[in-house]
């Protein structure tokens, strides 16, 4: 699941340093950084007196590296390899695996027997056949919370999450459970069992299926629009029988290079002592073995000026989605357009809340849109008030961008932001899970965790005639993609809708590689399916389904 | 299978409580959790103090960043003593809106902005909650700021005509689906949707009585946390607060309160799958108590298949379960409720000890989150002293009359939740009813 970060850590994504450019970074208090034999990297705060700890581990390992036969393996493991840790993921049961298995190979045939379209009996007959077997899963799992072991340890929530650019879990103990905390996580990563993958399969298949993943599909739109070719433009929503496809095996060795020490930092704050915390880290963790990390990613090279889009898709209100491309968190400038971001929308005296006031609501101005590690969005997302159009919001921010492109920012606007971004650090230090996650996001992000703590200097660095520079060279036309949200509450979507959708969605993924083009095609076609009559619209539905089985 | 998963945020204690195995069935064994005895870090105890005007101040020294965190809580009476109770969200949203003190809006947004200070406020059922984060060097101004906006609110007449615009289009115009939610919403947290007269009634002298008379110092609380000591702390709350003086003792209410809408609540989407929610009114009662069993009650509705995300502080707890599409809500909705009639009485001494240690133990981890100190300095959640007060507080909290009913979907399914008919009071009695 694609979740969104605190608005400030988001903020800070796009921020980051170069590091070989830089001095050394300002040292953050109580930090202590090693490298463990296999190549893990620890980062450990110490927090003397909190009496608890935060830990996270993140892996440099996210959507964007998947390779096209392993789309949706990211989204997968943070649901079954991290986050809670189940008794049945830690110990031996001989008689899981089998069972296990057993289920793969009929999910599998069942599947084939759907994309074939084969005689229905022998369908229902693998269905409850693969439903029992669901079920002695099932009851084979300990449902008892307090068994999981971090719950059972008076721990928080364990959580896991992924994002296109890292794959990462966290939970809070009490400081006596680091060890309880080491010795699990090695024994979740040295066995992969995944015993929770039928469920969590189906699970994310059914989200994907039933239009609920990805949460905002305006976003999604953008991203595609505006990142055409690259990963980070990719919707998972598109992807759903691929994710289907995928198999325990395939998953398994795939977590087994993702996760591999050399792609993963430990990231510890609280009340831990690094004398006694490291030689337990390198007795547990550090002794897994290396691995070989997957194959990088072969991407392609993002134009930034590939020129002016605009998309128009059907949602519940207006909206309008304004992104422009800008450069990846190490680019020198990428602390000048994150100013910009904040100059732009940072309070309630910032520039467009402030002038298009009257006109829009629900301004938000973020970078780092979906990610930092590759060229992202800086991204401008607005509410028409009632009685005002799309297009007055659009034309007024336009006039604002121009203005920003013509006229050096004030210098009380450039203290302004800098006084946000100061205080959005000075804060998510003061919170351990905060401060954890920004420093595993860095260090996934640039490399190191320093890009976060170099951050202040790089933001100073950039006086208002880099933001006018930024500006001008970021925010034009070229680089701008734009998604027009019109309300029609009269077509919602029923069952036949969203089955016309998903058969059209898939037919035009593979005629159609341009996501504009295709979310265009897409909404014209459901446009016209609306219009038929209620026994034409099954026809087409029918014919579509064909015509989708023919094709494979 | 999977639970749901947070980011990386702060949790409130009853979440750091379900998070931390509540998540058992009701008469799972009650196994020692904990290896070793849990300590309360020192820096968890706040020093307190008092403004001779009664507000309570509670400090958290931590002299680690230059950062102070603050949450300030103000008292408002009970909804159902208050015949302006209505007013509350719209008058709220004015005060952000507005100036303060001798500052224009636009004035009062720059000097906050100047300093990267926000201060969000949010509505609980007997209470409104500012929360601000400055740096030190800017504690002093960003204090003013705060009790500004708080006690000295300017309503500007200029931001009035808009909101009231947006509040007639709410509870007015808005289609089927928002408008039931929001009436549903207004009714868990027994607040009543405002009439037409009443906001065009509404005016800033108006508002600025309303303010007057409910924004007090007494009963006020205000929490830090950070680079301050004691002293500090005292000279700059006398400074900033020091001034604000309880007004007279509101006048006895001209008007009996508006009881909120009862409900049910249904939105007609044709052709879709109903979704039935049942929501508890969270009106202030039992509030510490409620927090403190909240863990408890949503684990045992989560274990029974049912939907039941953690509410915010304060926000009211909803259950909610799916209907498939082509079958009738009713028997979801008679589901939810057998679900929550049940719960009281299950409720026993083995809950009563694991609520207690994972208490403990969540208390520990607010060490990591100074936020979630701050809220829980103001807002504790409190133990019940024996089983009885817990299953009474848990009958009062779960019972038919503190529900609410919302659902959503095709027509022909939601046609047996409708309310029924009010009866006729000088009727005859059924047959049946016994007589007395």
């Amino acid at each position: 699941m694609r979740r969104s970060l605190p608005p400030f850590l988001a903020a800070m994504v796009s921020g980051a340093l170069a590091a070989q450019a830089l001095p050394p970074a300002p040292p953050l208090p109580g930090l202590t950084e090693r490298r463990l034999a296999n190549g893990a990297e620890v980062i450990l705060v110490r927090r003397p007196g909190s009496g608890a700890f935060r830990a996270s581990l993140f892996f440099r390992q996210g959507g964007v590296d998947e390779p096209p036969q392993l789309l949706g393996a990211t989204e997968l493991l943070s649901r079954c390899l991290l986050g809670p840790a189940w008794p049945e993921d830690l110990q031996d049961d001989p008689g899981l695996e089998p069972l296990l298995q057993q289920e793969d190979a009929l999910a599998e045939a069942l599947r084939m027997a759907g994309a074939q379209g084969g005689d229905p009996q022998a369908r229902e007959e693998l269905a409850a056949a693969h439903g029992a077997l669901l079920g002695r899963l099932e009851a084979r799992y300990d449902l008892d919370a307090s068994k999981e072991a971090y719950q059972g340890a008076g721990g928080l929530d364990p959580q896991a999450v992924d994002t296109r650019d890292f794959l990462a879990e966290g939970v809070e103990l009490p400081a006596g459970a680091f060890e309880l905390w080491c010795r699990t996580e090695t024994e979740r990563l040295h066995r992969v069992v995944l015993s929770r993958l039928p469920f969590a399969r189906a699970s994310l298949v059914a989200d994907l299926k039933s239009g609920a993943f990805p949460k905002d599909p305006a976003v999604a739109v953008l991203l595609g629009a505006a990142l055409p070719g690259h990963p980070y433009g990719r919707n998972l929503g598109d992807y759903a029988a691929a994710v289907e496809a995928l198999r325990r095996d395939e998953l398994r060795a795939y977590a087994r290079r993702a996760c591999s020490p050399g792609r993963m930092a430990v990231v510890l704050v609280g009340d831990l002592d690094p004398e006694s915390a490291l030689p337990i880290l390198e007795r547990t963790l550090g002794a897994l073995p290396p691995g070989t990390p997957p194959e990088p990613p072969v991407l392609p090279d993002l134009n930034l000026g590939l020129g002016d889009r605009r998309v128009q898709i059907q949602g519940e209100d207006s909206r309008v989605l304004t992104g422009w491309r800008i450069p990846a968190r190490t680019s020198p400038d990428a602390p000048a357009l994150e100013v910009l971001a904040r100059i732009l929308g940072g309070g309630p005296s910032a520039r467009l809340p402030l002038r298009l006031k009257g006109i829009a609501t629900d301004i938000h101005v973020s970078t780092g849109r979906p990610g930092g590690r590759y060229p992202n969005l800086l991204v401008v997302d607005a509410t028409p008030r009632p009685g005002h159009s799309l297009q007055e919001v659009e034309e007024a921010l336009d006039r604002e961008i121009l203005l920003l492109r013509q006229v050096p920012v004030s210098q009380e606007e450039w203290n302004r932001a800098l006084a946000q971004l100061e205080v959005g650090r000075l804060d998510l230090q003061a919170d351990a899970g905060e401060l954890a996650a920004a420093l595993g996001m860095a260090w996934a992000q640039t490399g190191s965790w320093q890009g976060l703590t170099r951050e202040a200097d790089r933001f100073r660095a950039a006086g208002p005639e880099a933001l006018q520079r930024a500006a001008a060279d970021y925010l034009v036309p070229s680089h701008r993609t734009v998604v027009e949200v019109v309300p029609d509450p009269s077509r919602r979507l029923d069952a036949q809708d969203r089955a016309f959708l998903e058969v059209l969605r898939t037919l035009a993924l593979r005629q159609v590689e341009d996501p504009a083009q295709r979310e265009s095609l897409v909404a014209e076609g459901l446009r016209q399916f609306q219009m038929l009559p209620q026994a034409e619209r099954a026809k087409t539905l029918d014919l579509l389904r064909h015509q989708l089985q023919g094709a494979r | 299978m999977r639970r749901p998963v947070r980011p990386f945020a702060a949790f409130p204690l009853p979440a750091l409580m379900v998070a931390s195995g509540l998540l058992a069935p009701a008469r799972a064994s009650a196994r020692a959790v904990v290896q070793a005895p849990v300590q309360i870090p020192a820096s968890a105890r706040p020093q307190t103090f008092t403004l001779p005007n009664g507000l309570e101040v509670a400090l958290f020294e931590d002299h680690s960043l230059p950062l102070v965190k603050g949450e300030l809580r103000v008292a408002l009476p009970p909804p159902a003593q208050d015949p302006e109770a209505w007013l509350r969200p719209l008058g709220l949203g004015l005060m952000a809106l507005g100036g303060s003190g001798s500052r224009s809006a636009a004035a009062f947004a720059q000097s906050a902005d100047a300093l990267g200070l926000q201060l969000p406020a949010s509505l609980g059922p007997r209470s409104v909650t500012w929360r601000f984060t400055t740096r030190t060097q800017d504690q002093g101004t960003a204090l003013d700021l705060l009790a500004d906006r708080v006690a000295r609110p300017a309503f500007d007449p200029l931001a009035l005509e808009p909101a009231r615009l947006e509040a007639w289009s709410e509870v007015g115009e808005a289609q089927a689906l928002p408008l039931a939610r929001l009436r549903f919403e207004r009714s868990l947290a027994a607040l009543p949707l405002p009439g037409e007269r009443q906001l065009a009634s509404l005016d800033p002298t108006a508002l600025a009585a309303w303010h007057r008379a409910r924004f007090r110092p007494e009963g006020a609380r205000l929490a830090l946390w950070g680079d301050l000591d004691l002293a500090q702390a005292r000279q700059l709350a006398l400074l900033a607060f020091g001034a604000w003086t309880a007004g007279a003792a509101p006048a006895p209410a001209a008007s009996p309160a508006q009881a909120p809408e009862p409900g049910p609540f249904l939105a007609a989407l044709p052709g879709e799958a109903s979704e039935v929610r049942i929501g508890l009114v969270e009106d202030g009662t039992d509030a510490a108590l409620r927090r403190y069993l909240e863990p408890w009650v949503r684990a045992q509705l989560e274990a029974a298949g049912l939907r039941s995300p953690a509410p915010g502080p304060g926000a009211p707890l909803v259950v909610s379960a799916d209907a498939p599409l082509g079958t009738p809500a009713a028997p979801t909705k008679a589901r939810l409720e057998a679900a929550l009639e049940a719960l009281p009485a299950t409720f026993g001494d083995r809950d009563l000890a694991t609520l207690a240690r994972h208490a403990a133990t969540a208390r520990v981890l607010l060490g990591l989150h100074p936020g979630d100190q701050l809220a829980d300095a103001l807002a504790p959640a409190a133990p019940p002293p024996d089983l009885e007060t817990a299953r009474a507080a848990l009958r009062r909290w779960l019972g038919p009359a503190n529900r609410r009913l919302f659902a959503s979907g095709d027509p022909g399914a939601l046609a047996g939740l409708q309310a029924p008919e009010p009866k006729d009071p000088q009727a005859p009695r059924p047959a049946s009813t016994p007589k007395r």
